[in-house]
Order: structure tokens, then sequence, then C-alpha cells
């Protein structure tokens, strides 16, 4: 193999070779790429460098179309890191699989014999096979798990393992990651962009495919709590949108066709969990969780999170609620318990441990605490309580005083402390500036329960390596870049993925309702969206006269009309249009401030709260709406630059417009027609009828300056969407009948107000209704009609006639000041009945 | 000689608003421990009538009942009532084992009462350990010194050199300030003494209860006057048993004091517990009363 190499220049090879400075996964124990790693060269070295860029640039573009990130902790919402991928896959061999395979499914089946140990009998303990004292320490032990099983009876559901490969060309342990492991969804979504970046290497390396566990491990999940009558209600509980993997929470939930839910979203009544969903509360069965186990249930655990749902841990000791994990498991991430495993494994198992791990010493034992210390300058220090200014040392990288003041701390406290071996792991070829360089890395595998009582295994799992060529530590939070792993030369199989797949699903899951507070999100959405499209609108109507007049100040009507779309939008935005000594604001002061400012009314700010009320919802969108969501966002990060000359502020709200239509464009063709849909809808008509309402309260009421009509007219059936509208229906020069006729009453007009409450009546119907409330027209179902009627039966012409003394529409005002208060009951009602989910929750001292 | 006490613990809550829902754990019933305690009968009163009310045992042997109120209240009362007898503390022989040999013997001894004691031995939130905690118990541990001489000596110094004040503390002081300050309650003695304990490796647990409370000579016994109280327990490893020590009495039971929980620290034991759903603050009202009845 790899004779026809064309990579196999020398010079490029050896070049490669002087970099490498341990066990090299491409190089292998030969010095020369073999079997699958020569394919993988080949197709990277036949690359010119045009090829490479685009390979490169398409694989940016495929993360940021996916929003794939990773917050950083503590950083904003708006501002996670996007996920880099390297374009180079990880490679293992299907043969050296198996053995990983293998070992990973004795090592999550002895980890959930240890947790059934020390959550019961505690032999263990008595057989000196583990230091109790060592388990007390950890924070991951949990009192109040004792001495019951989890519904379902797996102690341990999902399992990652951070692997890399040792100086003897064996895979070692690094890690165990069991209470709410992640990258079950990363690797599935950096799969999805590999395998469209690099067809031609993906097929000729037979990759094994991914979907099968995700398959087994959905079925697992709807058999874990068994339910009459009824299929199984599953949902994920993350800790939310400021979560650093919320991205995978969503993506995961999707996948699996699950509800992502919150804390809020769930209650606990006669020791039963809940989700407040629109049709009232329905029973959970399983919960995936998400969230750490200390923060499951404030009742039992730490008494200030928010994060929890209270009562939680006594539904679970009940049987009446199955957690995947269960709570306790985090006792496995303990750095010292590697030390144990091996007696442990022979102890419970009668066979040796497959996999080795890093040579691990608990300083809790004298002999080998003076070991640790005998040899400090070599050892990976890791504490075994989690908590600020511990974690993880490597001792080589410490400066005398340093080694010293950490030396006396593990003195002063030894069982606190952990000493491993610093072991080097394999390198792997990364594409860096244009040539392949070796970069040491390390493999989160994914191991998912099954329903025959054992384990999957992902074939392959996400693959991070240190983005410096002397970096040792790999992280998912601060620098590492991924890597899709293909686990190459294995049989050829059907092609399966829950992303199609319809057989395996259920068929109907019958009344089944949305949450309260995604429901809540999706009417916000809608809002903010209508609320940036009008704002836009009537921007572009500004701009549009600024630019008549190149900057210019203006003179005359047009400084009139512009001084009335300055109040429209001041009504709109809530931006005044006054410096803070009083001073009108010039026109480019005012445009920036409303289309760039930081201001919630302006168009950024109403963006960024569109942003956050979809990203909550995540695992609502289609990937083509995510992706639209995606360009308002790039547009909304481009308005804040400062810099941005007006005419580009013009191009980006035209943008902002078609981005809008687009999206909306897209719910109503994607989205089902469930509750969901049905309150995006009414918060999108609700917000257009505001909208209407000011431009007309704006534009159409007072008329004392007959030479302005026309300007007015069309200035507000511009902003109204209905210019072209009028012209084709009337064919004459707008006049106030014709143009509050079209707007008001005409209900085959789509921007008329007539239009968007026969909507909202329509959709306020399907909204779910409690038995209690049986075919009686209930408060927010009474509030639209009756404005309909008003519409319809009145008559318009009094409505809209003009007051000759005061030369204004008295009737129309006033009539639209009810409208309004009419529209604001109808969001209170919808609210109080539909969104209420986060009740105050306070601990009783 | 055995005592009886007829004990009554009246725990009201009245809310600035109305409650919609509350979660709720309670710790009310007395141990029985053979040849210290038996309760004769004990009964809890909840008001407004809970839900999903069950009771457990804890890994610590303590009886806890967890209920919800699903209704819109404004006040709930917990009133729980007992009889217990009790007797004194049979005295424990022993040959005096060193407290450097108990804290060894603890470790590999493997048996179920050393492997259950070692959970007893490690740090907590509210007994955190700090170079100040090992100091002052060093004092009472001198090297050699048999563990039952040096617990007593730590309980005799705690009570001589702390001041009982009920306003120097909160439940959330930490121990090094209480070490500071010399001022403290019942519960700052317990978890001091604990730490000193567990700072020199040997397993100490919290005990939470009540203890007769005796009127000044010549004045009536106050109704609702009493309080719940709590002291410590060592673990002996020569004997296998756990010694009571009271360090705000400074003494050791033999008889007055009624067992109702044991923990690591407080957070394991107390009496009530909750979190409401609905108004925020709340004010609390406890009545004890501990009667001794004359057989």
């Amino acid at each position: 193999m790899g004779l026809a190499w064309p990579f196999m220049d020398d010079e490029r090879l050896n070049s490669y070779r002087q970099l490498v400075a341990d066990y090299d996964e491409m190089l292998g124990p030969s010095g020369t790429p073999e079997a699958w790693w020569a394919k993988i060269a080949d197709h990277f070295a036949g690359l010119d460098e045009a090829h490479q860029q685009e390979l490169l640039s398409a694989t940016h573009r495929a993360i940021r179309e996916h929003g794939i990130t990773y917050s950083v902790h503590g950083d904003p919402m708006r501002s996670p890191r996007s996920w880099l991928l390297d374009p180079v896959p990880f490679v293992i061999s299907e043969q050296d699989w198996k053995g990983i395979e293998k070992g990973l499914i004795q090592r999550a089946s002895l980890l959930a014999e240890i947790l059934e140990d020390i959550y019961g009998p505690q032999r263990l303990f008595r057989e000196k096979l583990l230091p109790p004292e060592m388990i007390y320490r950890h924070s991951g032990f949990i009192e109040p798990c004792m001495g019951f099983k989890p519904a379902g009876g797996r102690r341990l559901i999902n399992y990652g393992t951070d692997l890399a490969r040792g100086p003897d060309g064996r895979m070692w342990v690094i890690n165990d990651r069991t209470q709410a492991p992640s990258g079950a969804g990363y690797t599935i979504e950096n799969r999805v962009i590999m395998a469209r970046l690099l067809p031609g290497p993906f097929k000729d390396c037979a990759v094994r495919r991914l979907a099968a566990p995700y398959r087994n491990y959905r079925e697992f999940l709807r058999g874990l709590m068994p339910v009459e009558g009824r299929e199984p209600r599953i949902v994920m509980l993350t800790p939310g949108p400021f979560n650093e993997t919320y991205f995978e929470h969503a993506y995961l939930a999707s996948y699996l066709g699950i509800d992502l839910v919150q804390g809020n979203d769930l209650t606990v009544r006669d020791a039963r969990v809940w989700i407040k969903s629109l049709g009232g509360l329905e029973p959970v069965d399983v919960i995936v969780r998400r969230v750490d186990e200390l923060w499951c249930d404030p009742l039992e655990l730490e008494s200030e999170s928010q994060l929890g749902v209270p009562g939680l841990l006594e539904a679970a000791r009940r049987g009446n609620v199955a957690i995947a994990n269960p709570l306790g498991t985090g006792l496995l991430e303990n750095p010292a318990l590697l030390a144990f495993l091996p007696g442990i494994c022979r102890f419970l198992r009668g066979e040796d441990l497959l996999l080795p791990s890093a040579a691990t010493w608990w300083c809790g034992q004298r002999k080998e605490c003076d070991y640790v210390l005998a040899n400090l300058e070599n050892m990976v220090i890791k504490t075994i309580v989690r908590a600020p200014n511990y974690g993880t040392v490597y001792c080589n990288q410490l400066s005398g005083n340093e080694l010293e003041s950490l030396r006396a701390r593990i003195q002063a406290e030894p069982s606190l402390f952990a000493g491993q071996e610093m072991v080097s792991f394999s390198s792997a070829p990364a594409l860096i500036e244009g040539t392949l360089q070796p970069r040491r890395t390390i493999m989160r595998s994914v191991v998912m329960a099954n329903v025959a009582g054992g384990y999957d295994v992902v074939p392959g799992g996400l693959t991070l390596s240190t983005t410096q060529a002397e970096g040792i530590a790999v992280t998912y939070s601060r620098d590492g870049i991924a890597k899709d792993s293909w686990v190459c030369g294995g049989d050829v199989e059907t092609h399966v993925s829950l992303l199609r797949d319809k057989q395996s699903g259920p068929a109907n899951l019958g009344e089944r309702h949305l949450p309260s507070r995604a429901g809540e999100n999706l009417f916000w959405v809608a809002r903010y969206a209508e609320r940036v499209e009008v704002i836009a609108r009537v921007m572009r109507r500004l701009l549009r006269i600024y630019f008549q007049n190149e900057g210019m100040a203006l003179l005359g009507e047009e400084s009139k009309l512009s001084a009335e779309i300055l109040a429209s939008l001041e009504k709109l935005t809530w931006i005044s249009g006054k410096d803070e000594d009083d001073e009108p604001l010039s026109l480019d002061a005012y445009i920036r401030e409303v289309s760039m400012g930081d201001n919630p009314g302006s168009l950024r700010g109403n963006l960024s709260s569109l942003m956050e009320a979809a990203y909550s919802v995540r695992d609502l969108w289609s990937p083509d709406s995510w992706r639209v969501i995606g360009t308002l966002e790039q547009t909304s990060v481009e308005l804040s630059n400062s810099e941005l000359e007006i005419p580009s502020v013009a191009e980006k709200i035209d943008n902002l417009i078609i981005q809008l239509i687009a999206f909306s464009g897209l719910n109503l063709e994607s989205m089902t027609r469930d509750t969901g849909w049905v309150l995006l809808e009414i918060g999108r008509k609700l917000e257009r009828s505001h909208g209407l309402i000011t431009l007309m309260e704006s534009f159409m009421l007072d008329w004392k300056d007959p030479d302005l009509a026309s300007f007015r007219m069309e200035t507000f059936l511009a902003a109204s969407d209905s210019l072209v509208t009028h012209r084709r229906r009337y064919r004459a020069e707008p006049t106030p009948e014709s143009v509050l006729e079209l707007l008001l009453v005409d209900k085959d007009n789509p921007r008329s107000l007539l239009y968007y409450l026969m909507q909202m009546e329509e959709q306020i119907e399907r909204l779910p209704h409690s038995a209690q409330e049986g075919v009686r027209l209930t408060p927010e179902a009474k509030l639209i009609p009756r404005r309909i009627a008003d519409l319809r039966l009145g008559d318009l012409e009094a409505l809209i006639s003009l007051d000759p003394k005061s030369r204004r529409r008295r009737a129309l005002a006033e009539w639209l000041v009810a409208m309004r208060q009419s529209l604001l009951e109808l969001s209170e009602i919808l609210t109080g009945k539909y969104f209420i989910h986060a009740p105050y929750l306070s601990v009783r001292k | 000689m055995s005592r009886r006490y007829h004990i009554q613990h009246r725990t009201t809550y009245k809310y600035d608003g109305t409650v919609n829902l509350s979660y709720n754990q309670i710790r009310l019933t007395p141990h029985r421990i053979p040849e210290v305690q038996n309760p004769i009968w004990h009964a809890v009163k909840i008001e407004p009538t809970p839900t999903a009310r069950k009771a457990r045992m804890d890994s610590f042997g303590n009886q806890v009942t967890y209920f919800e109120i699903d209704k819109n209240h404004e006040e709930m009362e917990i009133f729980s009532e007992c009889l217990v007898e009790t007797w004194p503390r049979p005295s424990i022989e022993g040959s005096g084992m060193s407290w450097e040999q108990a804290r060894d013997f603890l470790r590999h001894s493997g048996e179920p009462w050393a492997t259950e004691g070692m959970l007893f031995t490690i740090p907590t939130a509210q007994v955190t350990m700090s170079p100040e905690v090992h100091a002052f118990a060093a004092k009472s541990f001198l090297p050699g010194r048999p563990l039952q001489e040096a617990v007593q000596d730590l309980m005799s110094r705690i009570f001589e050199e702390f001041e009982f004040d009920p306003t120097a503390t909160t439940v959330s002081t930490p121990l090094k300030d209480v070490l500071l300050g010399k001022k403290g309650v019942c519960q700052d003695f317990a978890h001091l003494a604990i730490g000193c304990v567990r700072s020199h490796g040997l397993a100490a647990r919290y005990v939470s209860g009540y203890i007769e409370t005796v009127p000044p000579p010549g004045k009536e016994r106050l109704v609702g006057a009493d309080a719940s109280h709590a002291w410590f327990s060592v673990l002996d490893p020569e004997s296998e048993t756990w010694i009571d020590l009271d360090p705000t009495n400074n003494i050791v039971p033999q008889g007055q004091h009624v067992i109702m929980a044991y923990g690591r620290d407080y957070s394991d034991t107390p009496p009530v517990k909750g979190l409401t759903v609905g108004s925020g603050s709340h004010h609390l009202d406890v009545a004890v009363d501990v009667i001794p009845q004359v057989k």
C-alpha cells in the first residue's frame, strides 16, 4: 500500500516526519502511511492550493450555516464560539476499532456495576477494593440516591470517554464522562458536514455509518419506562441557551424527536413529573438529563438551583420517572477511580480490564502519595473535588516555586489529590497553512445503552486536536479543533439515518402539546420579526428622502414629511429623535441610532431579541429556517459596525426585508400546522396589526396640510407594502378613502387590518381548550370578532370621516385606540393562559 | 432508671401572600435505639392536608417524610408529637485505644461499621476544614492520648472557652468565624467539635434532637420555650460504637437527650425543609415543649 502516493515525494514526507515527536497515526509503526491513511494523505496531497482553500472555506461555511457552536463558559449567549473543524479526518481501521469497541462496552458495564455497588451493598469498600473516603469526598456521591434503584434498572445510560493513543500504539482512556457527557450531537453534525465535503475519500475508505446506535438508543428510551395506553413522553432537560453545549442539546433533541425543555418547563405533582404544555400539564416518563445532577432538584440537592425541578429526586425514588443518566452517576468522574479499576474489574467481572488508562495513584494512600511526591515533576495532578482553582495541573509546566507550593498542598490534604503519569499522546495530520502537520489528538467516544441490556458504541466519535504543535492538553472549552473520526474498512452497511427513517418512529403521538415556554418563544419570534420588518420599511422611506437630498438639509415639504416619518419611527422604536439636551438629532444620526444603536427598540435591538427567542427553541426550526435565522444574525452583526456609511446601512436594511420575507415564507411552507405554528401566526398578525395602527395614526389622522397628503399616503402605502396593490386595484391616484378602504376593510388585501383580524380569529379557535371551557367562546376568542364586526358592519364613511373643525379623523383615532387596547388584552390573556411557566420558586429558610 | 418525655413540636409558616404549591421534607420521627431510646408513640399532623405524603428511611437511619401541598394557602402548620422513653447509656468499657490507633484502625478494618463510618470523616459545606480548626483540636488530641479522653477534653474546652450567644451566628457562619468569635449556639458547637474530630482523621456525626430543660429553682417550666437541640457523636473504633457528647452543656447524654436525626452536618438533619411556589417571604414560628412524665 501507499506505493503510488503522490505525496510520497521524500521532501514533503520528511518534513512531516521531522515534526512528529512521538507515535503518529498516519505514519504508524512503519514510518510510512499505509492503508486508509494512505488514501487520505493521497487525497490531500492531490489538492492544489486553490482546492484546499475551497475545502477550508466550505468547511467554515458549513459550520456557520449549521450554527454549530460551543460557548466558552461565562460568555454571553450571543457570542458563542463557532466550532472549528479540520477537514482531515481521524482514521481508525475496523480491526483496531473492534478492540476499542469491546473495551468500551466492558468499561461501561463495569462502571454501571460500580454504581450499583456504591449506592447499594458497598462490597467494594469492605473488600478494600475502593477506599470509601475517596468516593465520599467527591461531590458526585449523592447520599439521597442511596438505597433505591432507578426506574428501568439501568445505572449508566450515556457514557463518554476520552481516548488517546499511547506511545505503545494502544488506545488509552484519559477521562470517563458519566454525568451528562457531550459529544453525541457534535459527532453526527461533523459527520454530516465531512461526508458532504469529502465524498470521494468517504466512499473509498468504506467508513462505518453512525446512525444505528442512535436508532437503538431511541428505542431504548421508549422502552425505559413503559406506560399503558400511550407512547411514553420523553424530554431532554437542558440548562438552557447559556450552556456551552446548548447547540448539541437542541440538535440531539431534534434528531431523537423529543422535546427540549428547561427546568421550569417541568413540574412535580403527586411525586410525578409533568410538562407544562400549551394544552395544560401532561405526564413525562423519561428525562434525558443534560443538567449536572447537583442542580437537578433544589429540594434535596443544591437549594439555590434554578435549573432543576423541585421534587424530581422523590419522583425518581418512587420509580415514577426514569432519568438518563440517573442521578448519582457523577461519582464515576472521580479521577482517582482509574487507580482502582483493574482490581475492581477482576473482582466484579472476573476478567481483566481491556482498555488501559494512564497509571494513576490516589494520594489518600500513604505509599502511593509518597510515590507521587517523589516523582512530582513528571506527574499530572488532578483534584478529586471539582472546584475553582482546582483541576488538572501538568507539573512539567510549573516553576520550582509553583511545584513546591503544590507539594505543600498535597501534603496538607493528600486525599484530595490524584497523580497520573504524564503520557504523550499520538499525533495525527491536520491541514495547517496548506500542509499536513502533526497535531496531538484525543477522541471523545460515545457509548449508549441499548434495549438488549448492553451498550452500543458510536463507531467513530469526535476527535479534538491541539491548535499548536507543542500543545499537550486538548480540551473542548479552550483551543481544540474538531475532526471527524472514521472507522474504515468495515462491511458496507445499508444507510440508516434518524433524519430520514420513518419506519422506526411512532406513527402518531396523538394529543401532545408543545411546551409552554417553546410556544411563548415562537410567539415572540414572530412578533420581533414583524417589528423589525415594519421599522425597516419605514426606514426605507426615510432613507429615500435622505438620498434624494444627498444628505443636505431638507426644505419645504420634504422636511415636513421627514419629520412625520421620524415621529412614526419614534412610536415604533421608542427611540427619541432628540439628544440629551432636547436638541433634534441630525437625520444622519437618527438613522444610525434606529438601525445600529444598542437600544432594545432599534432594528438591532429587536433582532437580538428575535435571536434570543429563536435560539431558545433551536430544536424546532428546520435546517433551512435556521439558515435564514443565521443570515439575519449576520446582518445584525454587520449593522453593529459603527464605521458603516449610510448607503451600506440602506443596503443592509434591504437585505433584512428580503431575509424576513424568506423567514416567514419558509415557516408558512415548512411548519406543520400545530399549536406552535398557530402561535407563530397569531404573534405575526398581532404585531402586524400594531404596526399598521401606528402607521395609520402617524400618516392618516391629521389632515391639516393638504400639500402633504399625497406624500403621506404614498409613504403609508409603501410602509404597509400596499403601494402596488393600490395601483392595481384603483388605477388612480390614492385618496384617503381608497387608501383606508384598502388597508382597513379589504379582506382580500393580505396587508389589511381586517385580514389580520380574520386570520387571528381563525387561529385563536385552533388553540387548545380545557374541558371546562366546553363549546362556549373563551374571553380571548371574543375580543377579535367584536373588532371585525366594527369594521364589517359599521359605517366606514363615518369611521374615516374628517372632523371639519380640527381637520382630524377623530372617529378613526378613537377606534384605533380601542383596537390597540383589544390587541394588548389578547396578548395578556394568551400569556396568562398558555405561557405562565416560570413560577417564582423560593427556598424556605 | 428510664425517663419518659412527652414532646410537642409545632412549626408554623405564615406566608406574606398566597402559596400555590409547596414541596417539603420533614424529619420528625424519633429514632428507635435499643437500650437508648424507645418511641412509645408518635404522630405528625399537617395543615392544609398534604398530598403525595410518604415516609422512607435515609442512609443515616432517619425517617424522612416527603409531602406536597398542592392548593392555594397562606399558612402551613406541622404539629409533631411523641412520647419517648430513654435510658442512661451503658458506660463503654475500653482499654483506652489512642486516637492515632483508632484513626488507623478505622481505615483498615474493612468492617461495615468502619466503612460506613468513613462517610463522617470528610469535610462538608458546614464543617469546613482549616489549619485553625486543626490547631484548636490539636490541644485535645495530644499524641498517644486515648480517644475517649481526647474527645471529652475537646467537649469541655468548647464548653469553657465559648459563650452561648444566639445573636452571634447564623446558620451559615463558617467554622473559622465561630472559632474566632468564641460565641455561638448548639449547632455551631456541634459543627466545631465535628470539624476538630475530623481534622484528626476520625469520624464524627451531627446529632439533632431535644433536651430536657430544667427551669430555674422555684419557677414553672415555660410552655413552648424549649427548642431543638444539637450535639455530636464520635465513632469509637475500639468498641465499634458511637459516643455522644454535648458541648453546649458539657455532658455525655445520660437519658436527658432525645435523638431525632443523624447526619454529616446540619443540612442532613433539618426537622422541616421546603420550597414554595408563589409567595416569597414568610414568618416562621417554632414552639417546642419537652415535658418530663412522672411515672
